[in-house]
């Protein structure tokens, strides 16, 4: 098939025909859930594999010798290998954490504390969530590093021009893929392209992009990436750490404990080799085939057809926000008009009274400071009304919004 | 009162609040941050004798925290300090159960209607607890 051709065919790939069978409980009629970017509705098959894990798979993860033992270990390698394939890593390079946020401490307490000296740099940009925001200002703190910010232009764009940036004292750049509140994609590639040629590593946060856009590790060349399962329509209490083998050689397990070790006594201990010894304690299974079960989901769509769905339905919103006199638009990152997470305010009507009145009429939306306190500083607000999408939101969903914007513009004002 | 004049009665202090204005250096003055939505506000207040003279408050916040930084002016204006623990302790039953609206203060009872809101309970709660704070300076 030549591009032209493919392209054509991802366009008129109707993403949300296919993808909506498998939200048989999401009553789309009566409620419109613009809050994908805090947590995704779950598809049949992700709510099965769990359910499947407890039924069939019920006993302990690579601790057990009989039949239904080796059969859940067996099934928690192969949901390990599903998630890896899903971002194109190696198996042995990606270690399931239960969150995005405990695969960031993994990097920050685990690796770069043994291993970073005083006055070396860590950049974050303005736009991080506090998952990757606090561990690094803890660690400074600690360590002596120091903390630097990557600021952005009004258009939401990373000054990446900084000559300070990339100087031979910047230990590592720890940024988000795709803004929580700002919703777009920060130039990513070119970013690892760039600090790899200078010896910086990289740390990308793709929590809010791993639901919709095209990752692979191996061309991206980062040394960590870190995302959850509960973003991308998987489950929640499950996160996983994509880790750079030279890296994973130089990192010790965030915790101690069961599982971990080849042997141990009063003097010594022999940890097991990797991506196990990351793991302590028992294996969370139903997560993990739940999150394999997501990966296969959004495999199962083509990768550019979600990202392109979900951009340009998150352009038909900005275009109807703006339409409305008194909404401000927050500006999206990396530039341009596509984004599947939208931030804006309303003049006059604080951010949880619009929230509410969308909420009394089935419209969930978040409010607040997103976990952003960065950016709202910066962007000069106390807090901000938020709508994500997934894929299974749709036009329909546009009007009831913007009914609502309007009825607590006449409530409030 | 049902949920909708309640809210009518939210609204009305929204709108036209008491105690919003400037608070000036006779006031000793409590500061209530939610960290949730990042509302701030300030409340001011002058004592004599520990009877409160009077309070003013300031405040980038929702309809819920304006509202209820008004109620508590109206309540607590010429009251002994000992007042403030007595009615924030009814504002706190009414939100965990809207049923104990009926032995509450009048002036409280709408906030009832954010009972089974447990993310707006920090709105109503704020100003009452920067006000405490205000009164140990």
């Amino acid at each position: 098939m030549n591009s032209l051709a493919a392209k054509k065919s991802i366009s008129t790939y109707d993403v949300y025909q296919h993808a909506i069978e498998q939200f048989s409980h999401y009553d789309n009629e009566r409620y419109h859930y613009l809050d994908s970017a805090a947590t995704s509705q779950k598809p049949d098959c992700v709510i099965d594999a769990v359910t499947q894990g407890y039924r069939h798979f019920c006993a302990p993860v690579h601790r057990a010798s009989y039949p239904l033992g080796e059969a859940a270990s067996s099934a928690y390698e192969t949901a390990r290998a599903r998630v890896a394939q899903f971002i194109n890593a190696p198996t042995s390079q990606l270690i399931f954490t239960k969150s995005c946020t405990e695969a960031i401490n993994q990097v920050t307490l685990g690796w770069a504390k043994s291993i970073i000296k005083p006055q070396q740099k860590i950049w974050l940009t303005r736009m991080e969530h506090n998952a990757n925001y606090l561990p690094w200002h803890q660690l400074c703190q600690t360590t002596g590093a120091e903390l630097k910010i990557i600021e952005m232009d009004e258009d939401g764009c990373l000054l990446l021009e900084q000559e300070e940036i990339w100087h031979e004292s910047t230990f590592l750049i720890a940024l988000t893929h795709c803004s929580n509140v700002l919703g777009g994609e920060n130039p990513i590639q070119e970013l690892c392209d760039k600090a790899r040629a200078q010896g910086i590593y990289t740390l990308i946060d793709a929590a809010q992009s791993v639901s919709h856009l095209p990752l692979d590790v191996d061309k991206l060349a980062c040394d960590f990436l870190a995302f959850s399962a509960h973003k991308m329509y998987g489950p929640e209490g499950i996160g996983a750490l994509y880790i750079d083998v030279k890296r994973m050689a130089e990192m010790s397990p965030l915790l101690m404990g069961g599982g971990i070790v080849e042997s141990v006594d009063e003097q010594h201990i022999v940890l097991r080799e990797a991506p196990y010894c990351f793991e302590a304690g028992s294996p969370n299974l139903s997560g993990a085939l739940g999150f394999a079960a997501a990966a296969d989901f959004l495999q199962g769509l083509p990768a550019a057809a979600v990202s392109q769905y979900v951009g340009e339905l998150g352009r038909q919103f900005r275009q109807a926000l703006a339409q409305q006199g008194n909404v401000t638009l927050m500006p999206i990152a990396g530039g341009g008009e596509h984004s599947s997470v939208l931030s804006f305010t309303v003049d006059g009507v604080h951010p949880h009274d619009v929230a509410q009145v969308a909420a009394d009429n089935g419209v969930a939306i978040r409010t607040g400071n997103h976990c952003s306190h960065l950016l709202l500083n910066h962007l000069k607000v106390g807090a901000l009304n938020r709508l994500s999408l997934g894929v299974y939101n749709r036009r329909e969903d546009i009007e009831p919004l913007i009914k609502s914007i309007k009825l607590a513009t006449e409530i409030f004002t | 009162m049902n949920k909708k004049e309640s809210q009518a009665v939210l609204l009305a202090h929204y709108k036209s609040p008491t105690g919003l204005g400037e608070i000036d250096e006779n006031y000793s003055v409590g500061k209530g941050i939610n960290p949730l939505c990042g509302d701030e506000i300030s409340v001011g207040v002058t004592l004599e004798n520990d009877v409160i003279t009077d309070i003013k408050f300031q405040a980038r916040a929702c309809s819920i925290c304006i509202a209820s930084s008004s109620i508590m002016n109206q309540l607590l204006i010429n009251e002994k300090i000992s007042q403030i623990e007595y009615y924030y302790q009814q504002l706190n039953g009414l939100l965990k159960d809207s049923c104990s609206a009926i032995q509450t203060e009048e002036l409280l009872r709408p906030l009832a209607s954010i009972s089974a809101m447990p993310s707006r309970h920090k709105c109503a709660q704020l100003s009452w607890e920067a006000l405490s704070e205000a009164c140990k300076h």
